[in-house]
């Protein structure tokens, strides 16, 4: 039987194990402080002090994983609820879920680093080979901080990326490019060139924000592409479409 | 201003912002902990209470700041939504 978890389980979970890594630095600093012995405080400072900061990295990559993922939710909402076409090309919805295991993964190898650590530490009542192993295992830890960091920052170019392309009529509106507001006749296309762009599904009008900045190269009305569709930004489709009600933003 | 609204809508930068300078502090205290300190014992005992314990801090100060950030981009793209579906002029300025 399979069971979904409830929404923002992950925003609890990452909360839990900050406070949970909290208890454990406290508990390990008492326990340091409280010894004599070296060794035994070195083991304490791998199992419960960098141990510890595991368990703060992993509670922050879901609680920033799961901001990042209410973001990416909400930006599918409003490409639905945009009066035009995104430029957006398909976007998988599980690139948030990636970045969070790639993160994950970076910090629990680094957790893992911390077991023959804490061994060699815990069984020699000489500091000098632990201090050596306590190195490699802070090490560890920064190179899993280090990728789960990443792992985070693809993915909030992406979203940016996304927004930004998502945006970017309005964008060419407020830069002082062209306007876009509907003609109040009908377009005659047959006047002149439509602009097509390679990645691009739809065909512009000459000036049409959506092509802004992209490489587009002019064909003849005749000559369209079959497969592609006319933008609805720039009112390409005006040949046979309907008017529909059109919300400016240019006000 | 209203001191308490303003702290119970910027709830996660106070503390973001609280925590960060407290790590601050804990880490400052450490060094001089550890650099006053002839004692391996006590110097560890100064690196886990105020070097990881500051690290600790800094590092869940910075994860309040950003997941703000997050909570406000989000608050932003649902107010542009609910005019989108409701039809309104988007409610934006020239730059």
């Amino acid at each position: 039987m399979t069971r979904r978890l409830p929404a923002g389980w992950d925003w609890i979970l990452g909360y839990g194990l900050i406070a949970l890594a909290g208890v454990v630095l406290l508990i390990t600093s008492l326990a340091v402080s409280g010894s004599r012995f070296i060794s035994d405080q070195l083991a304490d400072i791998v199992s419960g002090g960098l141990g510890g900061l595991v368990l703060l990295g992993l509670g922050a990559v879901l609680i920033v994983t799961a901001g990042l993922g209410d973001e990416w939710r909400k930006l599918d909402r409003l490409e639905d609820a945009l009066p035009f076409p995104s430029l957006d090309p398909p976007v998988e919805a599980s690139a948030v879920g990636r970045s969070r295991t790639v993160a994950g993964l970076g910090l629990l190898a680094s957790a893992a680093v911390l077991v023959p650590t804490w061994w060699t530490v815990s069984g020699t009542a000489d500091p000098e080979p632990g201090l050596g192993a306590l190195t490699w295992a802070v090490v560890g830890l920064v190179v899993g901080a280090l990728v789960a960091a990443l792992a985070i920052l693809r993915v909030q170019r992406r979203i940016q990326a996304r927004k930004r392309r998502l945006f970017a009529p309005w964008a060419a509106l407020f830069d002082g490019g062209p306007a876009v507001a509907p003609a109040a006749d009908p377009v005659d296309l047959g006047a002149g060139p439509v602009l097509v762009v390679p990645e691009l599904s739809r065909f512009h009008r000459n000036g049409c924000p959506a092509v802004a900045g992209l490489a587009a190269r002019s064909v003849d009305p005749g000559a369209i592409p079959a497969q592609l569709e006319p933008c609805d930004l720039c009112e390409a489709d005006a040949f046979a479409r309907e008017e529909r009600t059109w919300t400016s933003i240019a006000g | 201003m209203d001191v308490n609204r303003w702290l119970r809508a910027e709830w996660d930068r106070v503390l973001g912002f609280g925590l960060i300078g407290l790590g601050a502090v804990f880490v400052v205290l450490a060094w001089f902990g550890v650099s006053d300190s002839p004692y391996v014992a006590q110097q560890l005992s100064f690196i886990t209470s105020g070097g990881i314990g500051g690290l600790f801090m800094l590092g869940a100060g910075a994860t309040l700041l950003h997941v703000a950030d997050v909570h406000d981009e989000w608050r932003k793209l649902d107010r542009i939504e609910q005019a989108l579906r409701a039809g309104e002029p988007i409610p934006v300025e020239p730059r």
